[in-house]
């Protein structure tokens, strides 16, 4: 913890080496980070060089407040809602809608990869994408997430539903097992 | 029913993805440091052109205020006629040409500095309207970057902060009393950890020490007054100033996290010059200085007594008392009768007094901006010390130490204002650029009759070293 605080003051300070040390601690977590946000491995790429751009210029700010990585992460999410903002601007709106969902079974858990997992989630639609790792990911509710992306709550939850049918659906076709258990309403 | 070993899609995806570290391309870092390298380039740039803006601002306004100031002060020559009007007056047949050539000389001086004013104002006002389009484009782009970067950092606020779960437990343990006190809820003890946290925080970094080495390039001059009786016999005045060196070391305590208070020990130079004033004789093609053109000539008294032999002589910082005649002067009788002093002194060079300041200053600063380049607003007072005093004339025999100023104050308070800037150039050192205006609160002579007020505007460049 003292070592962390002395590389950010570092940091703060434009010390090159203490910067570098602080990219190689956190890059691959906060790459994982970007993949799942972004559509393809470049713009998570682009993400992660950006983040890690606004991480060093504003590392003056961080007041050891929270965890470290929480903040940079939050830079990393942040980033990927701008470029997604800057993309796609326009979108309908949809109901609210009552969907299925499935349970899987503990081997589909042990038999898919996380970079299966990923490439399943980067070829969701770019809002369901987003929805779904602020939800799922973040843990932040549906108002919340409305307010940061500038949409209506009930089209959160139905995005939410949405993205989780399609990841299903793409898991049912990759392994086949899913056995149907309960209705849940978003 | 759900069955203990069945996992919804949300659980999957979070923990399979919750510690998901893939490696980033190698190439990552070096992009990344190019782009800061690239973005810093951009800053500097901007800030340099900020700077420069402002200095081309402040060099205009000190300029326009300082010619202003010089069309004011035409005064002095008036005294220096008269003394010499009875030597014409001798010769009635020349006296008529004389008194003709005074005019229009008297009015080409007014009009040429009226026109200088004129110029100067059209030059400063353009230097103005050129210096701030420039700007205004360049703020409204920086405005636009760090509008997108504050939205940037709003959304991150947003999301909210973790309390650190482990360092609050530590807290709350060593503070039974809040721990164990049922008034409060858990939420509340989590808010006191963390406040009592920032509060320790700011209680170290906010405050520190900080240690300057300047020089200072400069410009000094100063307001003066005198009573009529005085002036009939002074020196004449030359309207401007001097530039001259200063310097010192600064010990600053930053008391919060704006403000911080300074004092140290300065070296300051003021003085004045008083230039030749054509010569009179010299355009009759009579006596023995016809070939000079323009002479010091200052009525002196010179006193006897059993014990010593003094001669004073009226300057504008205050009577100068000489050590001796200086070398390359001569003592003439002084014919004009609206001086009471029975001499003249003459001498082909020029007249000037210097005085060596020791300031001890207490100025407070005030954070203006705090960031890569610190923005400051100083101001406050010094204490002037008075260390060296000293007269000079310089002519063909070089510059000769020839007395010092009477009734000089010891010490003398004066109030400084300044913009400074300071760029960090390591962990601990920055360079800073300070302008600073010092002005004296009283006139650092006190004879009654002599008011004297130096000021002095200097560029304060040095470094700092922060503890």
């Amino acid at each position: 913890m003292e070592d962390l605080n002395k590389i950010v003051k570092a940091c703060a300070a434009g010390d090159i080496r203490a910067q570098e040390k602080l990219y190689r601690m956190f890059a691959p977590k906060m790459f994982g980070v970007c993949l799942r946000y972004a559509k393809n491995n470049a713009e998570a790429e682009d993400n992660l060089q950006d983040g890690f751009v606004k991480v060093f210029t504003h590392i003056n700010k961080f007041r050891f407040e929270g965890s470290l990585e929480g903040w940079i992460r939050r830079i990393m999410v942040n980033v990927s809602l701008e470029k997604f903002r800057q993309q796609h601007v326009v979108y309908p709106v949809e109901n609210v809608a009552v969907y299925e969902s499935k349970q899987f079974s503990e081997d589909i858990l042990d038999k898919i990869s996380a970079d299966e997992l990923v490439g399943l989630i980067q070829e969701l639609p770019p809002r369901y994408r987003m929805v779904f790792n602020l939800y799922v990911m973040e843990g932040m509710n549906h108002q919340q997430i409305s307010e940061e992306m500038g949409i209506a709550p009930g089209t959160s939850k139905s995005n939410l539903a949405r993205a989780r049918e399609i990841l299903q659906q793409k898991v049912q076709k990759l392994y086949g097992e899913i056995e149907t258990q309960e209705i849940y309403s978003a | 029913m759900m069955n203990k070993k069945e996992f919804n899609i949300d659980k999957v995806v979070r923990e399979k993805l919750e510690d998901f570290s893939p490696a980033p391309p190698p190439h990552m870092w070096d992009n990344i440091r190019g782009q800061m390298v690239a973005q810093q380039k951009m800053k500097r740039l901007a800030y340099y052109r900020w700077v420069a803006a402002a200095a081309v601002i402040v060099i205009a306004f000190l300029a326009g205020w300082y010619l202003s100031e010089q069309s004011g002060s035409i005064q002095p020559p008036v005294a220096e006629n008269e003394q010499i009007m009875p030597e014409i007056h001798q010769q009635e047949t020349v006296s008529n040409p004389v008194a003709e050539t005074v005019e229009p000389q008297f009015e080409n001086e007014v009009e040429n500095q009226v026109q200088t004013n004129l110029y100067a104002q059209n030059l400063s006002e353009q230097k103005n309207k050129n210096t701030i389009n420039t700007p205004e484009i360049r703020g409204k782009a920086i405005i636009s970057n760090e509008h997108m970067e504050r939205t940037g950092m709003r959304l991150i606020q947003k999301i909210g902060f973790h309390f650190n779960k482990e360092e609050i437990t530590g807290w709350l343990a060593e503070n039974p009393a809040i721990s164990t006190n049922e008034e409060y809820t858990d939420f509340d003890r989590m808010l006191l950890a963390e406040n009592a946290k920032k509060y320790a925080a700011t209680l170290t970094s906010e405050s520190g020490w900080k240690l300057g080495v300047q020089v200072s390039p400069g410009y000094s001059s100063q307001t003066t007054n005198h009573s009529e009786n005085y002036s009939r016999s002074m020196t004449y005045s030359e309207p401007g100033g001097n530039g001259n060196m200063g310097g010192g070391i600064s010990v600053q305590y930053k008391t919060g996290k704006k403000w911080s208070i300074e004092s140290g020990v300065y070296y300051a130079q003021n003085g004045q010059r008083s230039n030749n004033s054509p010569n009179w004789l010299a355009q009759n093609n009579s006596g023995y200085y016809s070939d000079k053109n323009l002479f010091f000539n200052t009525p002196v008294e010179v006193s006897y007594s059993s014990s010593s032999r003094q001669m004073v002589m009226n300057s504008v910082a205050g009577v100068v008392e000489f050590s001796g005649t200086p070398a390359g002067a001569e003592l003439v009788a002084n014919l004009d009768q609206a001086s009471e002093r029975g001499n003249v002194l003459l001498t082909n060079g020029e007249f000037s007094q210097v005085f060596n300041f020791i300031e001890i200053p207490l100025y407070a600063r005030y954070t203006l901006i705090d960031s890569k380049m610190d923005v400051q607003l100083m101001g406050g007072l010094n204490a002037g010390i008075v260390a060296g005093n000293n007269a000079y004339i310089e002519n063909q025999f070089g510059l000769q130490n020839v007395g010092k100023t009477q009734d000089i104050s010891t010490l003398n308070l004066s109030g400084t204002v300044g913009v400074g800037l300071s760029y960090p150039m390591g962990k601990h050192i920055s360079l800073a650029v300070e302008p600073r205006m010092s002005y004296y609160l009283n006139s650092i002579n006190h004879n009654p009759d002599v008011k004297f007020r130096p000021y002095r505007v200097g560029f304060f460049t040095g470094l700092y070293y922060e503890f």
